[in-house]
């Protein structure tokens, strides 16, 4: 694009020695910059000084100078600055000398007396814009070229970098491949941190505690750091939707120069891809384990069924042996093989109603039915029930006045049968005891047993799903019946928490809200 | 659990379907002892005469059937009892064969092949 006359000051070389017409020059090129835009000498030897300096756009040349005469000053300034246009400016009015002038290069040929200072001024200026339009032009050209080539260059960079990112569906292997396609090719060294520290494997090294510093920042406010002056560090966030799940510490040896802003463009858009690698690998990850955890469940799930139906089979068997004898049995050992039949029957099915409690509450589908009970004495008629159907274990319980409060009783029922029956199981034979408390809003159920007692390290896990304190092959169970039980007293608005010492048993406390509020179902249909 | 021999020991820590193997056992006059884990089984054969077989359970609590074979091999005078494997687990054949056991029975289990099982070992 052409443009006005360059305002950079002392651009405009004038060469003269009279100071009068220096003088009327200056002050015709005051609307452009006067004097600040000129910078005067009187003799060649001067000029040629000055243009070596290389800042010089245009020069105003006088015929006569004390130290050259004639076009010997244009010949010389042409030959040293061939790009900078010359304007002959002179008293001598004289056609040859005007066309050799032109034919040798110069831009004009002025008389002075024949244009004023205005008139100069409007040439000096057509100079400039010819001269910035062929500069502009050629340094157009010359920067596409560049540009194309810096942009193709880039562009294949990051089209092999991203390649490299998002090669492996394990997220260790995507680690690293992030790395592997930043260094040495982008960055001399690359530090890696995510927001979730667990997810880091436990041989990467961790970097300097400044650099973490950085990139704990860049986590927490998914921006990339970069100081445009220091330019040998940047950080860049790894983000998914608005969050950064990771970042991207790059780290340039001073020896090898500095990021610009295009790299950190650069650097950005692969973060971008690294952070979608990662979130992939996660998933996948994620994906693998669940099927993992799925097929531990089916074979335990399986197992746990197989056991009553064996039971069940025997039975049956045994009862079409005594049928086939031809002394009948006695009709109490058939009531008693039909009940013990009833009893697996009965089994089987709690074992797949726990099933499918597992799949509801693992969608988030739990419907509550509560109702006004008394705590009491639904722990006291659940404990009774659980006393007949295993009476080889024993149960303490220290009854005393209602509690009443909201709640579903036939989940409250689940929460206390899993409680006691896990207390059996790993109470280690010795007596159960539960206890009931309650303040003016909370009850309380505290179950307590004397057996193996949980590990610290496990205390959290036994509340997941298909999670045990023991190994599975020495379980018994589906391993469900706590998370279930803190499923159900979670969606009541409630609490569970087990203190727990090895060797000398668990007590696992239950926390309800009584929620006594009046019941109002009119006002709550009309306030919809 | 007994002390007096008795010619078959189950090991199973499912009390009802150790009750029902018993009775059915004990109807066709085979002499039985029971244990809740595989820590139980190793109890009753230190102090009692040793059986003609051995029915283990896998997964139990305490000491399951995997460590119970374990144990059962490094003791000289155990090793010769032959052990039958129950186990509703699905791959517990092939890893029966790795315990080098007689033989594996999958539950549900079917009273007259568990009866057959028993009567190679006790005419």
């Amino acid at each position: 694009m052409p443009s006005g006359p360059d305002s950079r000051p002392q651009s405009v070389l004038l060469i003269e020695d009279e100071d009068a017409d220096a003088d009327a020059l200056v002050e015709a090129l005051l609307p452009y910059g006067g004097k600040d835009l000129i910078r005067r000498v009187t003799r060649l030897s001067e000029a040629v000084a000055v243009l070596a300096e290389g800042d010089i756009r245009a020069v105003v040349l006088d015929l006569s100078l004390p130290d050259a005469s004639g076009l010997s000053g244009l010949r010389r300034i042409r030959a040293l600055v061939p790009a900078i246009p010359v304007l002959v400016v002179t008293g001598l009015r004289d056609d040859r000398l005007r066309a050799q002038a032109l034919h040798e290069g110069a831009q004009d040929y002025l008389v002075k007396g024949d244009v004023d200072g205005q008139a100069i001024a409007q040439k000096i200026r057509d100079a400039f814009d010819r001269q910035s339009y062929q500069t502009n032009a050629a340094d157009a050209a010359e920067e596409r070229n560049k540009s194309a080539s810096e942009d193709e260059r880039r562009a294949s960079w990051f089209a092999h970098a991203g390649q490299i990112v998002s090669s492996s569906l394990d997220y260790d292997s995507t680690l690293d491949n992030i790395s592997r396609a930043l260094v040495p090719s982008f960055a001399d060294e690359c530090a890696i941190g995510l927001a979730d520290a667990s997810q880091m494997g436990s041989l990467r090294k961790p970097p300097l505690p400044e650099l973490q510093q950085r990139i704990d920042s860049a986590l927490a406010s998914a921006r990339t750091w970069f100081d445009e002056d220091r330019a040998t560090l940047m950080v860049v966030p790894m983000k998914m939707a608005d969050r950064a799940i990771g970042a991207i510490a790059l780290t340039l040896w001073p020896t090898r120069g500095r990021f610009s802003p295009a790299d950190r463009l650069l650097a950005e858009e692969l973060a971008l891809r690294a952070a979608l690698a990662l979130g992939n690998s996660a998933l996948y990850r994620q994906a693998r384990s669940a099927v993992a955890l799925r097929d531990e469940f089916v074979s335990i799930a399986s197992h746990e069924l197989r056991t009553p139906l064996s039971t069940l089979q025997m039975q049956l068997q045994l009862l079409q042996l005594k049928h086939n004898a031809e002394v009948p049995a006695p009709r109490e050992e058939v009531a008693a093989r039909l009940a013990a039949c009833l009893g697996q029957t009965k089994r089987m099915a709690r074992l797949i109603d726990t099933l499918l409690d597992v799949s509801m509450l693992a969608s988030g589908r739990i419907a509550l039915n509560q109702e006004p009970l008394d705590f009491r004495a639904l722990v006291r008629e659940t404990l009774e029930r659980l006393r007949t159907e295993s009476s080889s274990n024993q149960l303490v319980f220290e009854d005393g006045d209602a509690i009443v409060g909201r709640c579903d009783r036939l989940r409250l029922e689940q929460v206390v049968t899993n409680l006691v029956t896990n207390g059996f199981k790993y109470g280690g034979g010795k007596p159960v005891q539960v206890m009931l408390k309650a303040n003016q809003t909370h009850a309380s159920l505290l179950v307590r047993d004397a057996g193996m007692g949980i590990a610290a390290s496990d205390l959290q896990r036994i509340f997941g799903r298909f999670e045990r304190a023991t190994t599975a092959r020495h379980v018994t169970g589906l391993g469900l019946g706590l998370y279930v039980t803190r499923q159900i007293v979670e969606a009541h608005g409630g609490t569970i928490a087990v203190e727990s010492e090895v060797g000398k048993g668990s007590l696992f406390t239950v926390t309800l809200p009584l929620d006594n509020r009046p019941e109002t179902p009119q006002q709550s249909e009309d306030a919809r | 659990m007994s002390a007096a021999a008795a010619e078959v020991l189950l090991v199973e820590d499912d009390v009802a379907l150790r009750e029902v193997v018993t009775e059915g056992l004990v109807m066709d006059g085979i002499t039985i002892a029971v244990a809740g884990n595989g820590r139980e089984a190793l109890d009753y054969l230190g102090r009692s005469p040793l059986p003609a077989l051995i029915l283990l359970d896998l997964r139990m609590p305490v000491m399951d059937g995997y460590e119970f074979c374990l144990e059962q091999r490094t003791v000289d005078r155990l090793r010769p009892v032959p052990v039958w494997i129950l186990s509703a687990e699905l791959d517990a054949g092939p890893r029966a064969a790795g315990l080098q056991v007689a033989g594996f029975l999958r539950k549900p289990i079917d009273y007259h092949r568990l009866l057959g099982i028993v009567r190679q070992y006790v005419p």
